[in-house]
This record gives C-alpha cells, structure tokens and sequence, in this order.
C-alpha cells in the first residue's frame, strides 16, 4: 500500500493538494481501525466475554506466547487472511477521496492481506475485554501505525521513496522477528496482568 | 549500475539468533512489570495491546 499511497502524494502538484490526500489517509485509516476495534469489543461485550474475568486474558497471553515462539521459527502457524486487494478503479474518485477510501479499505484491516500475527492478537484481546470504547481506542494505534511509514515516506521525491520502500520490504524474515519479540514482551505482560488479577 | 531491488540487503536469521532475540524481549518484558507494574496492569495491559496495534499496522503497510 505504500507504494500505491506515495505515487499519489507525490502526483498531487501542489503542496496543499498533498497535504489533504495524507491527511485524508490518515483519517480513513484511523476510522476503519477504529470501527473495528469497537465492532470486536461489541462483540465480546454481547457475549459477554467479560464474565470470564482473567480467563479470556490468558487465552490471549498463551495465544501470544504461541504466536511469538512458533511463527515462522518452530513452526508455520495458521495466519487467517484474505488476499483480495483494495480495488484500482478507486483513483477514478480523484486522489483525495481514492486516499480516504483506500485509508478507510485497509484500516479495517479484515479481509485485507495482514503479514503479522500480532493484528489478531490485538483483536482477540479487543474481544476479551469486552470494552468497545477501550478496544477502539486501542485499534486507533493500527490505524496510526499504517500512516506512520507513508508519513515518514511521503517527505522523499519520488526517486528516493522508490529506493526507500524498497529497503524497507526487504526482508519479511526480520518483520516477522520484529513481531516475534513484540509478542513475547506482551506475553509476558499479559501474564503479569492474568497474576496480578488473580493474587488480588 | 544495480537495480533498486539488488541494493536490497538480505540477511539470513538463524534459529538460534531468532530465539536469543525473542527471550531478550521476555526478559525486558519482565523488567517492564517489575519497573514498571501500574502501566503494565492498565486496563489489563491496554498499553502494551496498543503498541501491539501501532507495530502491526507499521509492519503491514511496509510488509511485501
């Protein structure tokens, strides 16, 4: 996506043209991650998750500790993912409202190509929790997430943003790794809350 | 003159160097409840799952 998000800053010609197709990605982006957040805790609310108290919480802790252990080191565990793609015909809406659209597509994330394990551990605990406000403000960090590379991106000419996004899909090992130990530090914290809550 | 995608740097990861990485992580993890257990319980670990979401959507968008 960020090569498909960055042509188009780099298409608009002026400077408040871009601007808007960022701010606009931004927005999409946020919104859909954040609908989703709440959707899921919506969801663990009317099933009422909750009442399982720090059980649900430990189911998420041991689904993360398997993720960080097994993904792509032990074993290939079950990513469930889908490989449809934002549709191209969105760019006949102009690029501002392609951004929002493609910001909004890819910021719900489900049914969107996802690499990392870490989503889903993000959207179980979202259910666990049972809270849609929280569970949305949270997702909000997905949606910030995915503008924070097109952001950081957007700044190159075209040239060197070619070179940059590039280097940085370089190698799905390392990403995988980088999820790995942000699995196994929230594992380990996620324990700590599943202890805390039961030595009360 | 080399293509953009040979520049690219591959680096091979042993299992061994995979597994060092992810039990430093659970080490600092650790350090992270110990140093620092009131933002660790915070609405049963609501930061730590927040910055689970900003990784993954970074991760997402420059996976290939």
């Amino acid at each position: 996506m960020v090569g498909t998000i960055c042509p188009m800053v780099h298409g608009a010609r002026q400077a408040h043209q871009k601007i808007a197709i960022i701010v606009t990605h931004a927005l999409g982006s946020t919104v859909g991650a954040a609908i989703v957040g709440m959707i899921a805790g919506m969801i663990g609310n009317m099933l009422q998750f909750p009442r399982f108290g720090a059980s649900g919480l430990t189911l998420v802790a041991v689904f993360s500790t398997i993720y960080a252990l097994g993904d792509g080191t032990f074993a290939d565990l079950p990513h469930p993912q889908s490989s449809l793609r934002v549709p191209p015909d969105w760019r006949r809406f102009g690029p501002v409202l392609a951004a929002l659209f493609y910001g909004l597509a890819l910021g719900v994330a489900v049914g969107t190509p996802i690499q990392v394990s870490s989503f889903y551990i993000v959207l179980v605990w979202s259910a666990a929790l049972g809270k849609p406000f929280i569970a949305a403000a949270v997702f909000l960090g997905f949606g910030i997430g995915r503008v924070i590379p097109i952001l950081a991106l957007s700044r190159f000419d075209v040239s060197t943003t070619q070179v940059k996004v590039n280097a940085m899909s370089w190698n799905l090992d390392v990403i995988k790794l980088a999820n790995q130990c942000a699995l196994a530090f929230a594992a380990v914290v996620l324990f700590f809350n599943v202890w805390s809550r039961w030595s009360v | 003159m080399p293509m953009t995608s040979e520049i690219s740097v591959r680096v091979a990861l042993s299992i061994r160097a995979r597994v060092v990485a992810i039990i430093a992580f659970g080490v600092f993890g650790v350090a992270f409840c110990l140093s620092a257990p009131a933002l660790a319980s915070y609405e049963h670990g609501a930061l730590v799952v927040l910055m689970l979401a900003v990784f993954s959507g970074t991760a997402t968008v420059i996976s290939p």
